[in-house]
């Protein structure tokens, strides 16, 4: 596996066909947008960004980076690339886990589907071959039989399988896609477009090979100090010692609820009180977890497998009672059952949902129930977990209240004639960072190119003191420059495709070595930092020419016009205009638009 | 006035939240030492190697870090919250 072969083996695959080619993905696009992330936005963009995203026309990258599936740490992801059905902007999203290490292993580099089938197919790859096979047998069933098929048909060693549930089949734009582990393509609805095309799984059957790099000891020696840092246990990824391997992300809970961040009943509060501990990671810990599953080539097992040991899901065992899904269906609905909300994230699992869009749904229709919004028989109480459950599968095959909310909240509360009652950015809602507590994530979600997102500049990571920045999360000043830093850094580890959370350990002049060992050719932080500029422009370009212009960049009024009452943010609200006016400044664009100058500065144009 | 641990430091502690009497007047940095004297394995969260107040720690009183704050000046009283993390963040 020669890692600076990367990108020679793009496998498009015309699914009203039946047929596939093997191509190099450009030189000149590997060179200047690196992979994953970068690489299918590229696709994306030659496919033409007025495509309409549930139609066959539109194109569903899966692509590696060039480190996915190698020996540094926290290189098994992979990256899915296509035009969203729920923002209509240019979308990706990142799974963990082994299925792209597979795909790598398996001899490919990326899959461009496009076209529909004509009938329910999955693709099956092995030993550098793709076929197209019928998956009527499949179809219609949740993720977790798909997976059991495949593992009875195929057998379970060397076996990954990603793949869609019926929100995915039905068209739900929020719909997720996810393997073996539980792991998603969560944001975005990128199932839904698996859906439109048919496309039920990609199963991969490959065993672990070893990269071929120019300098093997330089290989060895740059891997044993990225995992020196990692493993450092002064960072919170410290195996077994740091906050994020001891607990996971919903180590978050408590301090996002300390710090008046934790957005409550839709984000009408900003921390949820005793709430938070019996939602909280460290709850979690202490009572039903059971293993600390992890992904290929990472020490830090930041998953947490738990078990339900009373109520009406007893006995569910599940991975993963994840920060983010714990606050959209723990704080944000009001309901502070950790066994509910497990049995809600295992739901998102086989069904094939973004739980933060889910949770965000329910939430906007609990307090549309509540002002009487909602038409008779279909209310939903603020943290009714039964009925919860109930609305979250009539959600998925779109049934009663359940097919306005497949739309996502934007459109459903658009519906209703209350826009205002979705916290929604471009189309999508907002993750688990009250923006009137951390004013960077705050910018950060405005400025994403995928709609509300925590993970495009997680300035979190500096706002709550993890990476040594100053950084007040209550000061919006300086948060423009910091923001742009962070995206650009963030967008570069995305097309290598590492973990966010290597970021908790690394940084530019560190993906910078990893980058240029394994492909063998120069690279420094700079680079880094303008590669990375490059590709968050490059999306920003697609979406301009996509229709989103001035204006597109905004927060929900809530964040901007209804202060926190809660301890920690108690007054403040979103300072999103001047924080707009510095990140433009930064970024050197005109109220959100990329200006010529700047694409053929960047190599764009 | 109480005093609420969370995540790796809590199992040091032992106790999600502890009562401590502080005499009138105190600061952040006075707690900090009797949180030292009181459960040693905490020193290396609290102090750097000058001793200072450690960026391996978070201390938050009324939900704001005393970062913000005045630092070891912080004013402390009895009806304040006061929540000690260690650095914590995930996705």
């Amino acid at each position: 596996m020669k890692l600076r072969d990367f990108g020679r083996a793009i496998a498009h695959v015309d699914l009203a066909r039946g047929s596939y080619e093997v191509r190099p993905a450009p030189e000149d696009w590997v060179r200047k947008y690196i992979g994953a992330r970068g690489l299918g936005v590229r696709y994306v963009l030659e496919n033409g960004p007025e495509v309409e995203p549930l139609s066959p026309s539109n194109l569903l990258c899966f692509m590696n980076g060039p480190l996915t599936g190698s020996e540094v740490s926290m290189s098994g992801r992979w990256a899915c690339v296509t035009k969203s059905p729920l923002t209509g902007t240019v979308t990706d999203s990142h799974q963990g886990g082994w299925t792209g290490a597979r795909l790598r292993w398996a001899g490919f580099d990326g899959l461009v589907f496009e076209g529909a089938a004509e009938s329910p197919v999955y693709a099956y790859i092995e030993d550098g071959t793709l076929s197209l096979r019928d998956a009527s047998e499949v179809w219609g069933k949740g993720i977790h039989a798909t997976v059991a098929f495949f593992r009875e048909r195929y057998g379970e060693k060397d076996l990954s399988v990603t793949a869609i549930g019926p929100a995915g089949e039905n068209g739900v734009r929020f719909a997720a896609w996810l393997n073996e582990d539980d792991r998603a393509f969560g944001r975005g609805g990128t199932g839904a477009v698996g859906g439109v095309k048919r496309l039920k799984a990609i199963v991969i059957r490959a065993g672990l090979r070893k990269s071929d790099v120019p300098d093997p000891d330089a290989w060895r020696s740059v891997r044993r100090e990225m995992l020196e840092a990692i493993r450092d246990e002064a960072n919170i990824t410290s195996p077994k010692k740091g906050g994020l391997s001891v607990y996971g992300t919903n180590v978050l809970m408590n301090i996002t609820n300390s710090i008046g961040a934790l957005g409550t009943r839709n984000s009408q509060q900003t921390a949820f009180g005793d709430g938070a501990e019996r939602i909280s990671g460290e709850y979690v810990e202490q009572n039903i977890l059971v293993h600390d599953p992890t992904c290929h080539a990472c020490p830090v097992a930041c998953k947490k497998e738990v078990e339900v040991v009373e109520g009406p899901w007893a006995g569910l065992r599940m991975e993963s009672v994840e920060y983010e899904p714990a606050w959209s269906l723990g704080a944000n609905c009001d309901n502070d059952d950790v066994s509910a909300v497990a049995k809600l994230i295992d739901q998102c699992n086989d069904l094939g949902l973004d739980p933060i869009e889910l949770g965000n749904a329910l939430s906007m229709w609990m307090e549309a129930t509540e002002r009487g919004l909602v038409p008779e028989g279909q209310g939903l109480a603020w943290g009714d977990t039964a009925a919860m459950v109930a609305l979250t599968e009539a959600i998925a095959v779109r049934q009663g209240a359940g097919e306005v909310l497949a739309e996502g909240p934007a459109r459903a509360a658009a519906g209703i004639d209350h826009p205002e009652l979705a916290m929604a950015v471009k189309g999508q809602a907002v993750p688990a960072y009250d923006p009137r507590g951390l004013k960077g994530m705050g910018l950060g979600y405005a400025t994403s190119n995928r709609g509300a997102c925590h993970l495009r500049a997680y300035v979190a990571a500096a706002e709550l003191g993890v990476v040594p920045i100053e950084a007040d999360p209550l000061e919006w000043r300086g948060k423009g420059a910091l923001v742009k830093t962070f995206q650009d850094l963030h967008a570069f580890s995305d097309s290598l495709d590492l973990c966010k959370f290597s970021a908790f350990a690394e940084g530019a002049e560190h993906y910078a070595r990893q980058y240029e060992v394994a492909m063998g050719h120069p690279c420094s932080a700079d680079d880094v930092m303008r590669a990375g500029e490059r590709i968050y422009n490059l999306e920003r370009y697609y979406n301009n020419l996509a229709g989103f212009g001035r204006g597109s960049d905004t927060l929900p009024p809530r964040f901007t016009e209804e202060p926190s009452t809660q301890a920690g943010s108690a007054g403040h609200v979103s300072e999103l205009a001047p924080m707009l006016e510095e990140y433009y400044a930064a970024r050197g664009w005109n109220a959100g638009v990329v200006p010529d100058a700047k694409l053929r500065e960047l190599e764009i144009l | 006035m109480k005093v609420s641990f969370y995540a790796t430091l809590r199992p040091i502690v032992g106790e999600r939240t502890v009562e401590l009497p502080l005499p009138e007047g105190a600061t952040v940095g006075a707690l900090v030492v009797e949180l030292a004297r009181r459960w040693p394995a905490l020193c290396e969260h609290l102090f750097d190697d000058e001793g200072r107040l450690s960026r391996r720690v978070n201390l938050f009183v009324d939900g704001r870090n005393v970062r913000w704050l005045q630092g070891m000046e912080t004013p402390l009283s009895p009806d304040r919250t006061v929540d000690v993390f260690p650095p914590v963040a995930g996705g």
